[in-house]
């Protein structure tokens, strides 16, 4: 498998080019939002420090000008939907953080919009295979039942990253990890237009781990969040890597549905009374010991014992590692060709 | 790491019970009405989404047993 020198330059240059629009935008974000008051609290440091936000439409936007630049080299409409879900879902986003949206089950279905273009621009049958392939067994024929899971696994894919937006870079940090099985397997599957489409994902999240890693000097906010989410889920179904992306992203869906299956109804993350976890006097984080808080991630990690931000969010990257391994496990395991 | 290797492992025996025994289910051999097919087909869905169900099942009792066992140690 050899992978044409054009290619490689290609590749090179979409990276570089998102990465530094990212850093950019999001260098210019952390100057002017806070001089106009956009500012959120750091809730995980014992002074409570102000931090630019939300750094979402500095990772939306470029991916989107990326995308579009894709979209007229290579035609692919499958480009032009990653771009349009990505947008869609950032805007959804950039609402949540200017109005936030208190019931918890308007932003999923919000959500289902973004989902729309990829079942809209479908009209030639060019954007999604309602055949996914799967690790050993091959493809399978799921006609009238995959556009119903395509306007569920949005909301649900991008809700799962924003539950992981607790800590100074786990976001970032997890979506560059979670991503690079996809990569890996759509080089597998010879489909470079998609492979060379996930590079932005890659390229804007790195930019923006720079700022956001700890200490975070911007929040993506939902804007940013839900964008990354979004993307990840458009590029798992229009490059037909939807059993690799699942796996990869374990530790966001087994985050979420933890949470969801402790607080027992659709709520915002805001709106939770009981913190799942405790700042204690010397700046470590220690797990609540209260029933009634809800089980995340970050509360299991903590289970084991009180740990600085610093060494959650590393426990979070190596879990993600771990997914991502498995990830390449099951694209190997996977047989393309049928 | 363990739920998450648990959990993956799952995935493929999930998988596993799905391509070779629910798939292959037919309870209306030789019939081709769209009823007969449209039954088959519900059971098949039944029963998949009953397997995605225990998986659910398994994992919050996975869960639970991890953050009691840590929690009161």
């Amino acid at each position: 498998m050899a992978i044409p020198y054009d290619l490689i330059v290609l590749a090179s240059i979409v990276f570089a080019v998102t990465f530094s629009l990212t850093y950019l935008f999001t260098l210019a974000l952390v100057k002017t939002l806070p001089k106009r008051g956009l500012v959120a609290e750091d809730y995980h440091k014992l002074s409570r420090p102000k931090v630019a936000w939300p750094g979402g439409p500095a990772i939306f936007s470029s991916i989107l000008i990326v995308e579009l630049f894709l979209y007229f080299i290579y035609g692919d409409l499958r480009i032009l939907s990653i771009a349009l879900v990505t947008m869609i879902a950032g805007v959804i986003g950039l609402i949540d953080d200017k109005w936030k949206l208190k019931n918890g089950i308007i932003k999923p279905v919000l959500l289902i919009l973004a989902s729309l273009p990829i079942l809209l621009l479908d009209i030639y049958g060019e954007i999604y295979v309602p055949f996914p392939i799967f690790p050993i067994f091959g493809s399978v024929r799921l006609y009238y039942v995959y556009p119903i899971l395509v306007l569920a696994a949005v909301p649900i894919v991008s809700n799962a990253t924003n539950m992981m937006d607790v800590l100074n870079g786990a976001l970032s940090g997890f979506m560059i990890i979670a991503t690079i099985p996809l990569v890996f397997s759509l080089i597998l599957r010879a489909d470079y237009n998609i492979m060379m489409a996930t590079l932005p994902l890659i390229g804007s999240s790195l930019a923006f781990f720079i700022f956001h890693r700890y200490p975070s000097k911007i929040f993506p906010g939902d804007s940013g969040s839900l964008a990354l989410g979004a993307m990840f889920c458009a590029i798992a179904i229009v490059g037909r890597v939807e059993v690799v992306a699942i796996i990869s992203i374990l530790p966001a869906i087994l985050n979420s549905f933890f949470i969801l299956s402790s607080v027992k109804r659709l709520v915002e993350h805001r709106s939770i009374k009981t913190r799942p976890t405790i700042l204690l006097s010397n700046g470590q984080l220690a797990a609540s010991k209260e029933i009634s808080a809800p089980i995340t991630l970050v509360r299991m990690i903590l289970a084991e014992g009180p740990l600085s931000e610093r060494d959650v969010v590393s426990n979070i990257l190596k879990l993600s590692a771990f997914s991502a391994f498995l990830a390449v496990m099951t694209t190997l395991l996977t047989p393309w060709g049928i | 790491m363990g739920i998450i290797g648990f959990a993956w492992l799952l995935i493929f025996l999930g998988l596993y019970i799905i391509f070779y025994l629910i798939v292959p289910i037919n309870i209306f051999p030789g019939r081709t009405d769209y009823a007969s097919i449209f039954l088959n087909s519900l059971l098949k869905v039944a029963s998949s989404a009953t397997l995605a169900f225990l998986w659910i099942i398994i994992m919050i009792k996975l869960r639970d047993l991890y953050m009691k066992r840590k929690l009161s140690s």
